[in-house]
């Protein structure tokens, strides 16, 4: 009787910017890639607190990485999907394109 | 001026040292100005921090309106003859019904699974309120009884055994430091009382008020800090 995961509209374009960056998944990447196929600029606090609340439903997971001189000798912290939040990334996908099947949104008369 | 170091210290009264670190490295990365950075580090501290105080306060506030309520509408209507005694066991599962309120409150304002600890917490606080109203009425606490019973039966069935497990566990340590307030700042009237000969006038009323708004305050952020732990170790299981 477990009830599929729910994910917000901005937790899912979150786990997709992490899964397109794959292994290069930290901080900066995510908001920049988000950015870049988005066009929107996220708010640094916005997204860390939805990477620290995917994190405690163990949708994702992290690690540390390497520092750089250009991040004053700071560690990237590195996000990674868990098949958890991989499950709840697929759900809910599938049911955005039952919900397009059948409109043509990006061609037809609903454009 | 990127004071990184301050910024570091900032975030680190809110997220654990790495986390702290990591993101401000990243600011530092992102390298959009001053201006934009000391925005970045102020956003991300409160979107961090405030959830928590307000989560406590609101879980506060619903305890206390909560057994006021409980107390005028529930306890005056069923204990008129005693002079509105409420009998001992009866005083405790009064108790257990106002912390389930709080813990409601506190699981709706704090996110990251809890949200799921909202219904069969509020569940749970029915139980004990029918029980004080109905003290007295040996069959009304044994369908009671049997519906707590079966109330954890659906939520053992469902897989989700440690839901009604860390509710009470949580509501049983609320109930425990709440004694211990009780018990110390009994300790200070009555030193207070010996030393300084205190009376019931209004200026020692309205400190004894502040006093006890303090310690529940204190009280309650210390059994909301069980409870997170509490909350989070039964999420686990649908993990």
């Amino acid at each position: 009787m477990k009830q599929p995961t729910s994910l917000g509209e901005f937790e899912q374009i979150v786990l997709l910017a992490i899964l397109r960056l794959d292994q290069e998944a930290y901080g900066t990447a995510i908001r920049a890639e988000i950015g870049r196929c988005t066009g929107r600029e996220i708010a640094p606090g916005a997204l860390y607190t939805t990477l620290d609340r995917m994190e405690e439903k163990g949708m994702v997971n992290s690690r540390m990485g390497e520092a750089t001189p250009q991040r004053g000798g700071r560690a990237k912290r590195y996000f990674a999907l868990t098949k958890k939040g991989r499950e709840a990334l697929v759900n809910a996908q599938r049911a955005y394109q039952s919900l397009l099947a059948g409109l043509n949104l990006l061609g037809g008369h609903h454009a | 001026m990127r004071n990184a170091s301050c910024a570091e210290w900032m975030l680190r009264r809110v997220a654990n040292p790495d986390k702290a670190a990591s993101i401000v490295g990243d600011l530092l990365e992102a390298d959009k100005g001053p201006l934009w950075f000391w925005i970045a580090v102020a956003g991300t501290v409160l979107r961090l921090a405030w959830r928590r105080p307000m989560a406590v306060l609101v879980a506060w506030l619903a305890m206390e309106i909560g057994t006021r309520v409980f107390i005028t509408v529930a306890l005056h209507n069923h204990y008129p003859s005693q002079n509105h005694q409420t009998p001992f066991g009866a005083l405790y599962l009064r108790r257990l019904w106002s912390d389930l309120i709080g813990m409601c409150a506190f699981a709706m304002i704090c996110s990251s699974g809890t949200r799921r600890m909202v219904l069969p917490t509020a569940l749970f606080a029915v139980f004990p309120a029918i029980a004080v109203c109905y003290w007295l009425q040996p069959t009304v606490l044994l369908a009671d009884a049997l519906c707590v019973a079966a109330a954890i039966g659906v939520l053992v069935w469902a897989r989700s055994w440690k839901l009604p497990f860390a509710i009470f566990l949580g509501a049983l340590a609320m109930i425990a430091c709440q004694e211990v307030v009780g018990i110390l700042t009994g300790a200070m009237y009555q030193i207070a009382s010996r030393t300084q000969g205190v009376s019931q006038s209004a200026a020692y009323m309205l400190g004894w008020f502040w006093l006890s708004a303090g310690s529940g305050l204190i009280l309650v952020y210390v059994a909301t800090s069980i409870w997170s732990r509490l909350f989070r170790w039964a999420d686990s299981v649908a993990q």
